[in-house]
């Protein structure tokens, strides 16, 4: 195939790349060559006769008498290379499926600018669970067992936390932003960032996944846009460690409460809590359960590791890249928290993290933020199951999902914290009033004249009385640790200068071309950081 | 700012393709100045009727793109449902966006602004392999197609042989 890779660069010697639908040979011929001995050097490579060869490039089919140059055929670019038939009733020399090429021609970086665009983005929704080494075997095998079972299909998609997951185009997209090799591909290609942005498009895609007839009926043309898929070399990668960093770690947290749960036999590390899979390292010849699947034999390493260094499947979870990223994103941006609470998967969690403290613990063992500061792992380990509780309470997560009302939060906190100082008495038998009284329960019916923000605050606050332990220490530590807390979600938000608290953003219309990085941050700042409404003012403006 | 942001887009995917070429078509302009107005030539798939054609197509941009569909037109004679007595290609991906006033298609079948010269070529290749004969754009060919199938391979044969010769 390469026959001039080996050769040292002479000068005055260009490398041209001659394709056919069915093979492809590197063509040396000297600078300022004609078509014509380009042909000729192309007949020698392709063993067909001269007249039956044409060059075609750019669209253009290009004559004997011009020179390369005239076309701007350059050194390393690829041609299209026709050899007609002589005569018609030969053999076609095009009959090999045009798709089959595809898997023998070396990937190539930008070869699939964007083939997702002519699917709606659905094979990249469909691939996100195919990781075999071979894709393309894979694909097949998964579409075949889609056809065949369309229960299975269906299941799949009347899932609620698929649905959940799917229907909010907004959890989608921050998950596959947060990804840095997804982000890098968006980079490279600012038509799936276009997509990304385009909640309407986004939807349609997820409407179409969730519809089994409309997705058979896609599957069945899918081929050849997968297989182009395939060849952007960072996507297939980006796509399966999506699937490995977020979707199985919330798949296996779903499942460790949802008994019930379709899946349960589907997903791995199952819930014998050894972190054993016992498909795992080996290839997977059942029929393909489903297309956010079990993992493939080339990530098998990374997650028995993690399987067996952790005893608790969930408890891995946390300590995943993806995960954890996924909790730095959620600590500044209050919408994603909102919607995270909302769904009823994150509820189920946090009830299996209420029911199993030790599981708690793990998971703030873990956690980077508390590493490194044992006195407030220990406080929030023991007030962990409260706090859960809390978080439960509907006001509470209309409470932290409100900017405003952290704010207010932070306020009541600096305020507490100050009372505490002047007065430390005073702080020490408000706070046991606390305890009595049944606010600290967190009842979001308490009859009182104060404003509902305020009512599940205190509740938070007095937490360590009933714990038993020393109230006032543990409040002030909790104080602390609340206060951090609290300055970490709304200073996110309030205290960073737009370039920061947008970066991304901005990022994202730079790619589209706006250069205008002055106009883009006031765009940003006026949309409170949406992409698209920003793009609708920023053009409106020209 | 849409003018330059399809001009950036365009130039892009000039690059892409040259750099790499995509299998089944050959995509550049028709003169160097003007990245609106493409030149392709679509290869007949292979196992279709239109195996071995090499047809000459003009992919015309509006200033509007990508958030309107570029204009589809086969300079090589063509024999084929979707494509009109003038060579323009209907599919429904290069209509204009949004939902039908006819109630046909659904806007998610309809022009989306993540298409480009590969996803258009692509799309007419696989129209070339499976012509939609619900609403037809030659309604003689589509008839044909129906009813005499017979008469509708020698009609295509006729163009790809055509299409070759013309090179």
């Amino acid at each position: 195939m390469a026959e001039n890779s080996t050769k040292p660069e002479k000068s005055g010697v260009i490398t041209v790349t001659v394709k056919t639908p069915k093979e492809k040979h590197n063509v040396e011929v000297k600078e300022g060559a004609t078509v014509r001995e380009l042909k000729e050097e192309v007949q020698k490579k392709f063993n067909a006769p001269y007249e039956q060869l044409c060059i075609i490039f750019a669209g253009k089919i290009v004559k004997d008498e011009d020179s390369l140059e005239q076309h701007g055929i350059k050194d390393g670019l690829t041609v299209h290379l026709v050899i007609k038939t002589a005569n018609r009733t030969a053999p076609d020399p095009l009959t090999t499926r045009l798709s089959s090429t595809t898997g023998s021609a070396a990937p190539d970086v930008s070869q699939t600018p964007f083939n997702l665009g002519g699917i709606g983005g659905l094979s990249g929704l469909s691939g996100l669970g195919m990781g075999s080494s071979n894709f393309m075997e894979m694909q097949q095998r998964m579409q075949r067992e889609m056809l065949n079972n369309p229960d299975m299909l269906r299941q799949l998609m009347d899932n609620p936390f698929v649905q959940s997951m799917m229907s909010n185009p907004e959890i989608m997209r921050s998950l596959l932003m947060n990804n840095p090799q997804m982000r890098e591909l968006m980079e490279r290609n600012p038509e799936i960032t276009h997509m990304l942005n385009n909640p309407e498009l986004m939807r349609q895609t997820m409407e179409l996944a969730r519809n089994p007839a409309m997705m058979q009926e896609l599957m069945r043309s899918q081929d050849r846009a997968m297989s182009n898929l395939e060849s952007i070399p960072g996507g297939f990668n980006a796509l399966q460690r999506m699937y490995r960093d977020i979707q199985e770690p919330m798949m296996s947290a779903a499942q460790e409460t949802i008994g019930a749960n379709p899946f349960a036999s589907l997903v791995n590390s199952g819930s014998t809590g050894t972190g054993e899979n016992t498909q795992q390292g080996r290839e997977n010849r059942d029929p393909l359960p489903n297309p956010w699947g079990s993992p493939t034999p080339r990530s098998a390493s990374d997650t028995s590791q993690t399987g067996s260094t952790e005893q608790n499947p969930t408890a891995g979870m946390f300590n995943s890249p993806g995960m954890q990223s996924l909790m730095r994103q959620m600590m500044q941006n209050p919408q994603m928290i909102s919607n995270m609470l909302q769904a009823p998967y994150m509820q189920s969690m946090m009830q299996s993290l209420a029911a199993n403290p030790e599981l708690a613990q793990q998971i703030i063992g873990n956690n980077p933020l508390f590493a490194n500061n044992p006195q407030m792992q220990a406080n929030f380990t023991s007030m962990m199951p409260n706090l859960l509780q809390q978080m439960q309470n509907p006001e509470v997560q209309n409470m932290v999902t409100n900017p405003r009302a952290l704010e207010a939060l932070m306020q009541i906190q600096n305020g507490l914290s100050q009372l505490q100082q002047e007065s430390p008495n005073l702080f020490t038998s408000m706070t046991g009033l606390g305890s009595a009284s049944p606010l600290m329960t967190g009842m979001p019916t308490t009859p009182t004249t104060q404003s509902s923000t305020p009512a599940p605050t205190s509740g938070i606050l007095s937490e360590g009385g009933p714990l038993g332990q020393g109230p006032q220490n543990n409040t002030a530590a909790f104080s602390s640790m609340m206060a951090q807390m609290m300055q970490m979600m709304v200073g996110g938000q309030q205290n960073q200068p737009p370039e920061q608290r947008y970066a991304s953003q901005l990022e994202q219309l730079a790619t589209m071309g706006f250069v205008d990085r002055e106009a883009n941050i006031r765009a940003l700042t006026a949309t409170f950081g949406d992409v698209n409404a920003a793009i609708d003012r920023l053009l409106q403006q020209r | 700012m849409a003018h330059e942001q399809a001009s950036l887009l365009l130039s892009r995917q000039l690059k892409e393709l040259n750099k790499s070429s995509v299998d089944g078509f050959s995509a550049g302009l028709i003169d160097d100045d003007d990245l609106f107005k493409w030149e392709t030539v679509i290869y007949g798939p292979p196992e279709t009727l239109y195996e071995g054609g090499m047809f000459k197509a003009h992919l015309i941009f509006p200033k509007e793109y990508p958030h309107r569909p570029p204009k589809m037109r086969f300079v090589s004679d063509m024999w084929h449902p979707n494509i009109d007595q003038e060579g323009n290609v209907c599919i429904s991906i290069l209509h204009e966006p949004g939902d039908d006033k006819y109630g046909y298609e659904k806007a998610a079948e309809r022009w989306l602004p993540v298409h480009t010269v590969e996803t258009i070529c692509i799309s007419v290749i696989s129209m070339l392999a499976d012509p939609n004969d619900e609403s037809p754009a030659n309604v003689d060919a589509a008839k044909m197609w129906r009813e005499n199938f017979e008469e509708f391979k020698k009609r295509v044969t006729k163009t790809v042989r055509k299409s070759v010769e013309e090179l």
